[in-house]
């Protein structure tokens, strides 16, 4: 505990020196600038920025990406509340009442409410971050390779049944992404999967491409397709946030932070879950619900909290588990690895000052997101004018030059070009990138763990089903399988009702 | 099965299935090594195969549901116009794979990308607003900085020698 304490304050102070102050500011300024501009998300900020930060030390370059990843669902809100229009998916449900109250003459007020509810909920997460992680690490320690195997399944399972409106495509994304994850030499007898002789396929696909490509490049086709909107700004009126509205409104505040922590900690559920879930909890505890979609301060407070605390919800299984918690996390976690941390449960026996190093930086992005908040509101608008026919041309080419700069190889652009293409057309028919990516990042443990607990087991897979985390996560996998699956769920409801009747009667 | 969702679904479902057998077929074909004495649960197929199976699994159950005409009915994006998607494919893929790293320089290369995407996105608007002439120049204008930042920005301050 004291220990921890300790390694909190160095890794707090470490940050305050000039260069990571400039990062953390600039890096939080891009994010939010980023989330402001419809169509392009958190994820594309991140991945684009992991390639153009590759030569920086681990630490500045995690620290970028933190603070551009709470910066972009933070600056998203903006447009949410003057154009109805969400900047990244996470801040959709900001736009029922951020828009309402826009339209009311209080953009301002909306935005001050937006700061205050993003503030709040970032710290909460921040705590159970520091609190929950090297706990989880702790338990993590026991698991061998069935929990490992069931937690990569469960991952990509769980994310394929909540991101879009079918688990089906939701599943079907996570396996291809799985597989791909495949290609190249396997990873314990070094045999060539899948490549038939090519060089570059033997060396496997390079995540950050294939990142870039999936939500980079896709977005890029995505928007382009789409007839351009020129938004028309509202007048702004003050902007800084009521002491009143914090203190009325607390219990909304800590409820969405609880639920966006643990929706956060979900394998592959993002913030835009964390969202919605927050702002339907608040609804069904208000004493005013009907205030809801109409300018409800409350619904924006819990959907700004619920999507900020979701952050680093997402980042601690991902530095507990190596499992991240949704889609910009997996990304994360990928950088994470290029610059040679090893996250998983031997992160805080290998480095422990790291898991308190990205605390720190989540506090020093809080403090950053305040800063821009409270005094750059108006400048910060003028973004919203720059049309998208310019913006998108020029992120094109950041996301060709990116894969390129990581390899110095032309197979990487490639390889981005032909999953963004994949991607945009597979989105048109309700196919979602997230559960893809989390099979992309989650395949290679997954193969590993289940080879590797077939060889200690001697082939007996009584322990994939019998060791109690084990038995938790095959009865969930199971259960969300056959539930979304019509004629399954009928069965189970079936049985449910004639259980129900049995007890009854008795 | 009438709606445009459900022939999807019904015609990907065969695709990922046909791509789930050929996955579990190449995964069969994949040598055991029992030449090295490795341990047969660790031979290279397994997992793949697995993965294979899976997916013509839910590949055929999506075709079935394409085929009764269940399952969620697609958001068609009405803003989305063909021939925007068609010149945006043409524009970024003609410089991924055609232009870059096959003779000209990248900042020629960035440059005519952006004139190009500039100009031809807004052309209908510019048209019809009588502003073409002004068009071109901002075209231009975000072509030149465009190009020349980031070919700065990545030659000179992250050192990549460019294609």
């Amino acid at each position: 505990m004291f220990e921890g304490i300790g390694l909190l304050g160095n890794s707090m102070l470490a940050f305050l020196e000039p260069r990571a102050l400039i990062y953390t500011f600039g890096a939080t300024l891009l994010g939010i600038l980023v989330g402001c501009m419809p169509g392009l998300s958190a994820t594309l900020a991140i991945s684009l920025l992991t390639t153009l930060t590759i030569k920086l030390p681990p630490n500045d370059a995690i620290l970028i990406l933190i603070c551009a990843y709470v910066g972009a669902i933070y600056g998203g809100s903006r447009s949410a509340i003057l154009l109805n229009i969400p900047g990244t998916a996470a801040n959709a449900a900001a736009c029922l009442d951020g828009y309402q109250l826009a339209r009311q003459g209080q953009a301002g007020r909306a935005m001050g409410i937006a700061t205050t509810g993003s503030v709040a909920g970032s710290l909460f997460g921040i705590l159970c971050l520091a609190l929950i992680t090297p706990a989880l690490g702790e338990v993590a320690l026991t698991f061998q390779s069935y929990e490992f195997f069931w937690l990569a399944l469960f991952g990509v399972m769980m994310s394929g049944s909540i991101t879009g409106e079918d688990p089906l495509k939701g599943w079907i994304m996570g396996v291809a992404g799985l597989f791909v994850a495949l290609i190249g030499q396997d990873g314990i007898h070094g045999y060539e999967r899948f490549a038939y002789g090519d060089v570059n396929l033997a060396g496997g696909l390079s995540l950050i491409p294939v990142l870039v490509g999936a939500f980079g490049f896709a977005e890029v086709l995505t928007v382009m397709a789409e007839r351009g909107h020129r938004p028309k700004l509202l007048a702004v009126d003050s902007i800084l946030p009521r002491i009143r509205d914090v203190i009325m409104y607390w219990r909304t505040i800590l409820r969405s932070g609880v639920i966006g922590v643990y929706i956060g900690i979900l394998p592959g559920v993002g913030e835009d879950m964390a969202a919605w879930s927050s702002y339907a909890a608040a609804k069904r505890a208000s004493k005013h619900p009907e205030e809801f979609g109409k300018g409800s301060v409350e619904g924006l407070i819990a959907a700004e909290t619920g999507d900020n605390a979701s952050i680093p919800g997402g980042i601690i299984p991902a530095l507990a588990l190596a499992i991240p918690g949704s889609a910009p996390a997996a990304v994360l976690l990928a950088a994470m690895m290029i610059h040679g941390v090893r996250p998983g449960p031997m992160l805080m026996i290998e480095n422990p000052s790291f898991v308190y190093d990205v605390v720190a930086m989540n506090v020093y992005a809080t403090f950053a997101i305040l800063f821009f908040g409270l005094f750059l509101v108006r400048p910060l608008l003028l973004v919203l004018r720059v049309p998208r026919t310019v913006i998108m041309p020029i992120i094109c080419v950041l996301c060709v030059v990116g894969s390129f700069s990581i390899a110095s190889r032309l197979f990487d652009v490639y390889t981005m070009l032909f999953t963004g293409v994949i991607i945009f057309a597979l989105r048109r028919y309700g196919y979602h990138a997230a559960p893809f990516v989390l099979g992309l990042v989650l395949g290679d443990l997954m193969d590993k763990s289940l080879r590797r607990g077939l060889v200690i087991s001697d082939g007996d897979l009584t322990p994939f089903f019998t060791r109690p985390v084990c038995a938790v996560l095959a009865a969930i996998v199971a259960l969300t399988l056959v539930m979304n699956i019509p004629a399954g769920n009928r069965a189970v409801r079936g049985a449910m009702r004639g259980v129900m009747a049995r007890f009854s009667r008795n | 099965m009438s709606t445009r969702s459900q022939r999807a679904d019904f015609l990907f479902g065969l695709l990922w299935s046909a791509l789930g057998l050929l996955i579990a077929f190449e995964s069969w074909r994949m040598p055991r090594l029992e030449a090295q004495h490795i341990n047969p649960y660790t031979i290279p197929g397994l997992v793949p195969g697995m993965l294979g199976l899976l997916l013509v699994l839910f590949g055929v159950i999506l075709a079935l549901r394409g085929w009764r005409g269940a399952g969620p009915e697609l958001a068609v994006n009405a803003d989305a116009a063909p021939w925007r998607i068609g010149l945006a494919l043409v524009l970024c893929l003609g410089f991924g794979l055609g232009v870059l790293g096959h003779g000209p320089p990248f900042w020629l290369a960035a440059g005519i990308f952006l004139f190009l995407a500039v100009l031809l996105f807004e052309l209908p608007e510019r048209r019809a607003a009588g502003t073409l002439a002004r068009g071109v120049v901002r075209a231009g204008l975000v072509a030149v900085i465009g190009a020349a930042a980031l070919t700065f920005i990545f030659q000179e301050l992250f050192l990549v020698r460019l294609p």
